[in-house]
């Protein structure tokens, strides 16, 4: 190669080593606007990213809400269309003298609840033990609608006496009712019927209640059953009407200060198949619970008068009769160790004492009428409300069949 | 006896920082408790007397036609004492019935001011009591104060 040559050799390759770098080289990206793009995309994925979060949390919220709704949902369902099931019971034992000692009982089905937030459903079935035969007590439904009026219709239980709407054996402080509640009023008196019930409020302090129904009324049963059983027999049984003339009964109360309770009832309704002779009946109840002054705040004082006067009828022409019942409620404290009041909540002993008197005028007996006195000192346990150990004596005295003799009684109740 | 007149300038403060402290304790003493209610109910302000008709089951709705639904303390509860001794003019343990039948008033029963909040403001018509102290620490979205009770 000659010198010339070599010297454009050098110089062509020079120029190829520079011009590429120079004049061919590619314009170099621009740091900056890449950058951006890569911001841009980022920030798209970012936010892509922050969107599937909130959707998956928002998602796991309304899951959440939901699950909530439907608890409380579930909850206010349970609350107000929850019926309950239940039962209560009694089993005696009584040794009156000069009669055989037995043992007892009565045992009855509880239905209640609301079918509807203004629905209300009762059912309290007898389950006729030991007498063998069912008996519904009473099956009725309620339509609430204002305070001051509600309907209330089926098997009712009559407003007459408080004692009639208070005979639930676990409730009771002592084992059998009072003679006047068996001899003069039908105690666990029921019937087919219409009503209406309500309250009143008349002041702060002061409240009326009543409860009205029209029901089959007393039939002329009684008549034919011995004089010294009273109205017991008189009960229709749950049968239709014997005469087609419907007996009116209601019991208005009034409450004062949340202490004092005073009730008056009335019935009047026709009886015999045929005819327009009347039974008319009044009663005034009481009940007096003590507050503010601590000796006497566990003393229950309870009362009843009852008063029958049958038409066109000699045995017996009128029936009439009062209760009244102390009640001393208290405990050991000492007790709480022990197995009478460890883990019960509240367990109270029962001091009772009870006076009652019956008359029935009545052709059937020689000197024109039956009367019977009753005195009755009973004692009671109870570990909690619902269950009850009730030991009675009764002093009685007259010519009742039902409570001829003095005679121990004790009992176990229980409802649930 | 004979005081420095420093002393006797000093008497009146010293009465009065007496006075503040037994009026603190006795401000501390007074605990007052609060019948609340679900935020939605329209109810802003019961009586007493009303309150004690609802615990007694002599009203069963409230006026938007709700039916009630009752929270209670247990027996042993301060709050459930002095609620009922104040309120209802009863000893906590008295059982009220439905009249002519052997079922209690129906009250779903909560251990804890806490339970009885969380109870009211999540079910509408309910009604409870708690102590007012406590209510203070809690969310007023929930539920509302419709009446003060003062223990004696």
């Amino acid at each position: 190669m000659t010198p010339g040559l070599r010297a454009i050799a050098a110089c062509a390759l020079s120029l190829y080593l520079l011009v590429p770098s120079t004049l061919l080289a590619q314009p170099p990206v621009q740091p900056p606007a890449t950058t951006t793009e890569d911001s841009f995309e980022q920030l798209k994925s970012k936010l892509r990213q922050i969107e599937e979060q909130h959707r998956r949390e928002l998602s796991d919220l309304k899951e959440r809400l939901g699950l909530v709704e439907k608890q409380q949902s579930t909850l206010s369902d349970e609350l107000t269309q929850r019926i309950k099931v239940g039962a209560y019971g009694a089993v005696w034992y009584q040794d009156f003298k000069g009669q055989r000692s037995t043992n007892d009982g009565n045992f009855e089905m509880l239905m209640s609840g609301h079918i509807h937030d203004r629905i209300r459903i009762y059912t309290e079935i007898d389950l006729g033990i030991p007498s063998g035969e069912a008996t519904a007590e009473q099956a009725y439904v309620d339509l609430l609608l204002t305070q001051p009026f509600n309907l209330r219709a089926g098997v009712l239980l009559i407003p007459f006496g408080k004692f009639n709407l208070d005979h639930f054996d676990p409730r009771r402080d002592l084992t059998r009712p009072p003679a006047v509640a068996t001899v003069v009023i039908p105690t666990t008196w029921g019937d087919l019927g219409f009503g209406s019930f309500g309250l009143l409020p008349i002041s702060d302090n002061v409240k009326a209640t009543y409860d009205i129904q029209v029901i089959n009324g007393l039939t002329d049963q009684f008549a034919s059953a011995p004089t010294n059983t009273g109205l017991q027999q008189g009960k229709n049984g749950l049968h239709t009407d014997n005469n087609g003339n419907k007996a009116l009964v209601g019991r208005g109360t009034f409450k004062l200060f949340d202490q004092y309770e005073i009730g008056f009832s009335g019935y009047r309704g026709a009886y015999k198949p045929s005819g327009s002779d009347m039974i008319t009946g009044m009663a005034l109840d009481g009940e007096f619970r003590p507050r503010n002054v601590s000796v006497l705040e566990n003393f229950v004082l309870r009362g009843e008068f009852a008063r029958f006067d049958i038409e066109g009828s000699t045995a017996p022409s009128s029936l009439w009769g009062y209760y009244a019942q102390l009640t001393y409620r208290f405990w050991f404290s000492g007790l709480n160790s022990t197995v009478l009041g460890r883990q019960f909540n509240n367990p109270t002993f029962a001091l009772v004492g009870l006076i009652g008197h019956t008359k029935t005028n009545t052709t059937a007996s020689p000197t024109g009428s039956l009367s019977g006195d009753q005195y009755i000192i009973g004692f009671n346990y109870r570990p909690v409300e619902d269950y009850v150990i009730k030991a009675e004596y009764q002093f009685n005295h007259g010519q009742y069949q039902q409570n001829p003799y003095d005679g121990f009684l004790t009992s176990v109740a229980w409802i649930f | 006896m004979n005081l420095s007149p420093h002393t006797r300038r000093r008497w009146p403060e010293a009465l009065a920082i007496a006075a503040a402290i037994w009026l603190c304790a006795a401000v501390a003493q007074a605990e007052m408790f609060a019948v609340i209610v679900n935020k939605s109910n329209p109810s802003n302000q019961l009586s007493a007397s009303t309150v004690a008709s609802m615990y007694r089951g002599e009203t069963l709705h409230w006026q938007g036609g709700d039916r009630v639904k009752l929270v209670n303390r247990e027996i042993s509860s301060e709050s459930r004492h002095i609620f009922y001794l104040q309120v209802l003019n009863a000893k906590p343990d008295q059982v009220f019935y439905r009249q002519g039948t052997p079922v209690p008033v129906q009250s779903v029963i909560e251990r804890s001011d806490d339970a009885v909040m969380r109870f009211v403001g999540s079910i509408e018509g309910a009604i409870g009591y708690v102590s007012l102290s406590r209510l203070k620490q809690i969310d007023e979205a929930l539920v509302k104060v419709v009446l003060i009770i003062e223990k004696p």
